[in-house]
């Protein structure tokens, strides 16, 4: 009896496995017959010249003790918020290099933080699992830093505005069960979306803390994840240390596509800005750029003398450029259509953590090991 | 234990489905389009075009004034 129900068992299991194998197979030629073009190819062909890149550093910022491990830019295209592995989240304005306001977590290693898109208030997770919400102070606080901006680093202590206070308007609104990889808040200031170690990702209401969706599927960490530039969108990237870039139904959480290309963990997805393809970094020091509606993989950006990882992307405001934050302390900047490479800026003193373009494309940021923050333009 | 595998495979079997059932387009009809948005927005990258627009970022901030 026992031994009838075993084989019933694993005949079942080896018939959904037969499906599931001739379903992948499917998918595979489908997507071969649709394979008719290459992007490079097409991209050369069409194209005059390559453009001409001058950028370059136009603002330091120094005040973080440790690494500055991610940043992100208020949609008022000044501010920048940037976290880092002293425990320290400072909230910069990005045209006079003056530190606004530092809250101090118990925490080291905050791994990631996002500005609010009303920009009154900021969210912060890392290694203690929850991300948490702060209220900014809403008038200018650079007068009442004691410290000048410029030289000296933030110390802890006098230089907090109100450390006790802050601490108290801390809203704890996500609990994983493993570090917070990346957070975000969706088009409003009352969810936020993260991805964590936990291999999950999951949207929050801020309001309330209350657990809205929750997205399973990685095999492994989640590094990072990016809610779509379509206003009307309901779908988010994320990309983990399983080697997977996958696309999510916000409402279904359902993972609709999933790409498995890199030979490496993914630490950063990012959307192209027409909201059909996005990009991809990894440790295999490849940029890769997947397109949803081929659903393939349609650009690798490499060179065989690139071979450190990346930890960030981000493209230009018309797409075109796509620039790359690697740990070989450079920022490496491709033409998205032809591949190749146009420059590589030179700068940070140690890896760079993160990358990110300003709301408007005027320029971009990068944060690094090295404890600073560089705007480029 | 055999349970919780089948499941996951019926889980993947669900997701494979529907990928084989959504509607994909050529890739160069995707790359063409991609390539169009490039071109049409051009002109509002600042990445590109060295533009009239003032950048805040490029201003030179407060020239020292000696004397």
């Amino acid at each position: 009896m026992a031994s009838d129900k075993n084989s019933n068992r694993y005949d079942t299991l080896e018939n959904l496995r037969k499906e599931a194998e001739q379903l992948r197979k499917k998918l595979q030629a489908d997507r071969k017959n649709l394979n008719d073009a290459e992007l490079f190819v097409m991209g050369k062909k069409s194209e005059g010249g390559s453009p001409s890149i001058q950028v370059r550093c136009r603002r330091i910022l120094k005040g973080h003790t440790g690494k500055v491990l991610d940043m992100d830019w208020s949609l008022d295209k000044r501010r920048i918020v940037s976290s880092s592995q002293d425990g320290k989240i400072l909230v910069w304005d990005g045209f006079t290099t003056n530190k606004e306001q530092a809250i101090s977590l118990p925490t080291t290693w905050v791994n990631a933080c996002a500005y609010a898109p009303s920009g009154g208030s900021i969210a912060c997770g890392g290694l203690d699992n929850k991300c948490s919400v702060f209220p900014l102070n809403s008038s200018s606080n650079s007068s009442t830093l004691s410290v000048s901006n410029k030289q000296n680093p933030v110390s802890s202590g006098p230089a907090d505005t109100g450390a006790g206070t802050i601490m108290q308007q801390r809203k704890v609104v996500a609990m994983h069960t493993s570090y917070i990889s990346a957070c975000t808040f969706t088009h409003s200031d009352y969810q936020i979306l993260t991805a964590s170690g936990d291999s999950t990702c999951a949207l929050w209401d801020v309001e309330s803390g209350q657990l809205l969706q929750s997205f399973h599927g990685h095999q492994s960490d989640v590094m990072d994840a990016a809610l779509s530039p379509c206003e009307t969108g309901n779908l988010f990237i994320s990309g983990g240390c399983d080697k997977n870039a996958c696309v999510w139904d916000m409402r279904t959480a359902k993972c609709i596509q999933s790409f498995q290309t890199h030979n490496s963990d993914i630490n950063t997805v990012k959307w192209f800005p027409t909201g059909e393809a996005f990009a991809t970094g990894s440790d295999d020091g490849t940029i890769k750029m997947y397109d949803l509606r081929a659903d393939r993989e349609i650009a690798c950006y490499e060179r065989p003398n690139v071979l450190f990882g990346v930890n960030s992307v981000d493209f230009s405001a018309s797409g075109r450029i796509v620039l790359g934050g690697y740990n070989d302390y450079l920022v490496h900047v491709w033409d998205t259509i032809t591949g190749e490479k146009l420059t590589a800026l030179f700068g940070h003193e140690n890896r760079i953590s993160c990358l990110k373009m300003s709301p408007d494309g005027t320029s971009f940021c990068t944060g690094s090991w090295d404890t600073t923050l560089r705007i480029w333009a | 234990m055999a349970t919780r595998s089948v499941r996951e495979l019926e889980k993947q079997i669900e997701e494979l489905r529907y990928e084989a059932n959504t509607e994909r387009v050529k890739v160069s009809q995707s790359c063409k389009e991609l390539m169009d948005y490039c071109e049409s927005h051009a002109s509002q990258d600042y990445f590109l075009y060295k533009t009239d627009k003032t950048n805040p970022f490029k201003e030179s901030r407060s020239p020292c004034v000696v004397l």
